[in-house]
């Protein structure tokens, strides 16, 4: 049987390069996710995250290029019933109840779940029989979970599949999605939600212009910025000064409040405390993921959205 | 392949204007045309059968142009694409399409002949009855396709009137609102190079123990694999989009 060859890589993508008119979406993309990797694909606006996992989909063809799912290509996988995906393209008719969806996209696999076990799941439950047209606009993304999550796939794609729900229901969101990777599955989901990257993903996969600009776990990225912060009290510091003092890279003064972000914050502190002994309410602090990210992503103007 | 088909079946009896426009309308007009034309024969048969088999050729035709443009609906809110994360392949979406048209299609025509028996007193053989319903219904296949094309063609918005623009003037030209013969000449020309024509054609030569005509079974032939031709390309246009 072929199943029994070992697979090593979930998704394989090789110099994956998409273009839009002048527009490089994605722009010669490498990368490996293991099977039971939870990975976050981070980025602004026109990163290209969607593009890459459209084609990671077979949904759009790339420029060049190799992409692989379970060893497989993505329309192989896609028929075999290893992929479920949430796409922010993908939508359903208005007059079709959530639970009808669910049954319609159930209908197409050899080895579905249970319906009512993906209703569930999902929390859709309560509103199983109206309407997706009436629905609110997190109902509507919880149903496409549940629509995601029929096939009992072995990978999750998922385009911000939080955007539209309020707090709770992202909680809830999530507490499901954990509950289903306990199995080992692996999911790939783009997200503007850096809480949720940090939380819920064991990789972050940063974009920027069509590239990737760092992978890794969210301590790993961190560090890659390498620079922590110091805010401080200081009386009577100049802006300058503060700047040129060694390890500091960049400073900010707004009255007698500073913040210097610094290379090495370890020689900054002492030459402060040299030149500014009586320096209070001292804290040091590492790059949250949001500095980092802002650090990795926004040197550059931004593209137009594709 | 089958839930999806019976999923589509559940959302259009839904529509209460559907059922009515689309299906039951052919028969309405039935009766009031039959009424119109009066007692005069055409074709070899008396006015009411002709006007009967007219009816429902511009039934089975109205449903065809019904459905197939909701495809254009379908592609705006994504549910093809997301059907194409599926095993589903790409021939059984139009094949789900085309049969849904198909299925439908049945009872507007027989709408009309039930109305035929029952209120007009028309006098058939149990096989001539037969024989009329499952011409007039296979022949209604080029329009399933050709509904589908206009669907897949065109933006949504345009889907429903451009479906309009084809299908009254290929009912018009095709002879289904008024005999043929009362047309001029050149129109008469016109008109057998159409589906429409060769649909009630066909169909009413059924009762006047006519040999199946080829020329026409060729003109819905070709109508038929060239529509399926353009569907299977735009499929694949839509499948390779960005």
């Amino acid at each position: 049987m072929a199943e029994t060859v070992t697979i090593d890589a979930a998704v394989s993508l090789r110099g994956l390069r998409k273009t839009f008119g002048e527009v490089r979406a994605v722009d010669d993309l490498n990368l490996r996710i293991a099977p039971g990797e939870v990975v976050a694909l981070l980025g602004p606006n026109a990163a290209g995250k969607t593009t890459t996992m459209e084609m990671l989909l077979g949904l759009t063809t790339p420029d060049s290029g190799e992409i692989e799912l379970f060893g497989r290509p993505a329309r192989r996988a896609a028929a075999d019933g290893l992929v479920g995906a949430m796409l922010q393209s993908g939508g359903f008719l208005g007059e079709m109840t959530s639970r009808e969806i669910v049954q319609v996209m159930a209908a197409q696999y050899p080895k579905a779940m249970k319906v009512d076990d993906a209703i569930a799941r999902a929390g859709v439950t309560k509103y199983a029989r109206l309407k997706y047209s009436g629905l609110s606009g997190g109902q509507k993304q919880r149903t496409r979970f549940a629509a995601a999550l029929v096939c009992d796939p072995d990978l999750l794609v998922l385009d911000e599949p939080t955007v539209a729900m309020d707090v709770q229901s992202r909680q809830e969101f999530w507490a499901a999605m954990r509950d289903y990777t306990t199995g080992g599955r692996t999911v790939v989901f783009a997200t503007h939600y850096l809480a949720e990257a940090q939380d819920f993903a064991d990789r972050v996969v940063l974009m920027r212009h069509g590239k990737i600009v760092a992978d890794g776990s969210v301590d790993a990225i961190v560090a890659k910025v390498d620079g922590r912060t110091i805010r401080a009290t200081v009386e009577g510091a100049g802006v300058e000064a503060l700047a040129a003092l060694p390890g500091v890279g960049t400073a900010q003064l707004r009255g007698e409040h500073v913040e210097l972000h610094c290379s090495d914050s370890d020689a900054a502190l002492r030459a402060l405390l040299a030149e500014h002994p009586h320096a209070r309410d001292i804290s040091v602090t590492a790059m949250s993921l949001e500095d980092a990210f802002v650090a990795l992503t926004a040197d550059e103007p931004a593209m137009e959205e594709v | 392949m089958g839930a999806l088909i019976w999923t589509e079946l559940k959302v259009l009896s839904r529509s209460v204007e559907f059922l009515v426009v689309t299906i039951a309308f052919p028969m309405v007009f039935f009766l009031v045309m039959s009424e119109v034309f009066g007692s005069d024969r055409a074709g070899g048969l008396d006015m009411n059968t002709y006007m009967m088999i007219s009816m429902a050729a511009f039934g089975a035709m109205s449903v065809a142009f019904a459905v197939g443009p909701r495809v254009g609906l379908e592609r705006q809110a994504g549910w093809n694409r997301q059907l194409r994360l599926t095993p589903l392949p790409g021939w059984g979406y139009v094949a789900v399409k085309i049969t849904v048209a198909m299925i439908l299609a049945l009872p507007a025509v027989l709408l009309v002949f039930l109305a035929g028996l029952l209120v007009k007193g028309i006098e058939l053989t149990a096989g001539q009855w037969l024989a009329i319903v499952l011409s007039c219904w296979i022949s209604s296949l080029p329009f399933a396709v050709l509904g589908l094309l206009i669907g897949m063609a065109v933006k949504p918005e345009s889907a429903q009137p451009l479906g309009l623009a084809v299908y009254l003037p290929m009912a018009m030209l095709g002879g289904l609102w008024m005999p043929v013969d009362i047309l001029p000449g050149f129109m008469a020309s016109l008109a057998k190079a159409l589906p429409s024509y060769w649909l009630a054609e066909i169909t009413r030569d059924r009762l006047t123990g006519t040999a199946l005509d080829l020329l026409g079974v060729g003109v819905m032939a070709a109508w038929f694999l060239v529509a399926l031709t353009l569907v299977i390309g735009l499929y694949r246009r839509d499948a390779a989009r960005v």
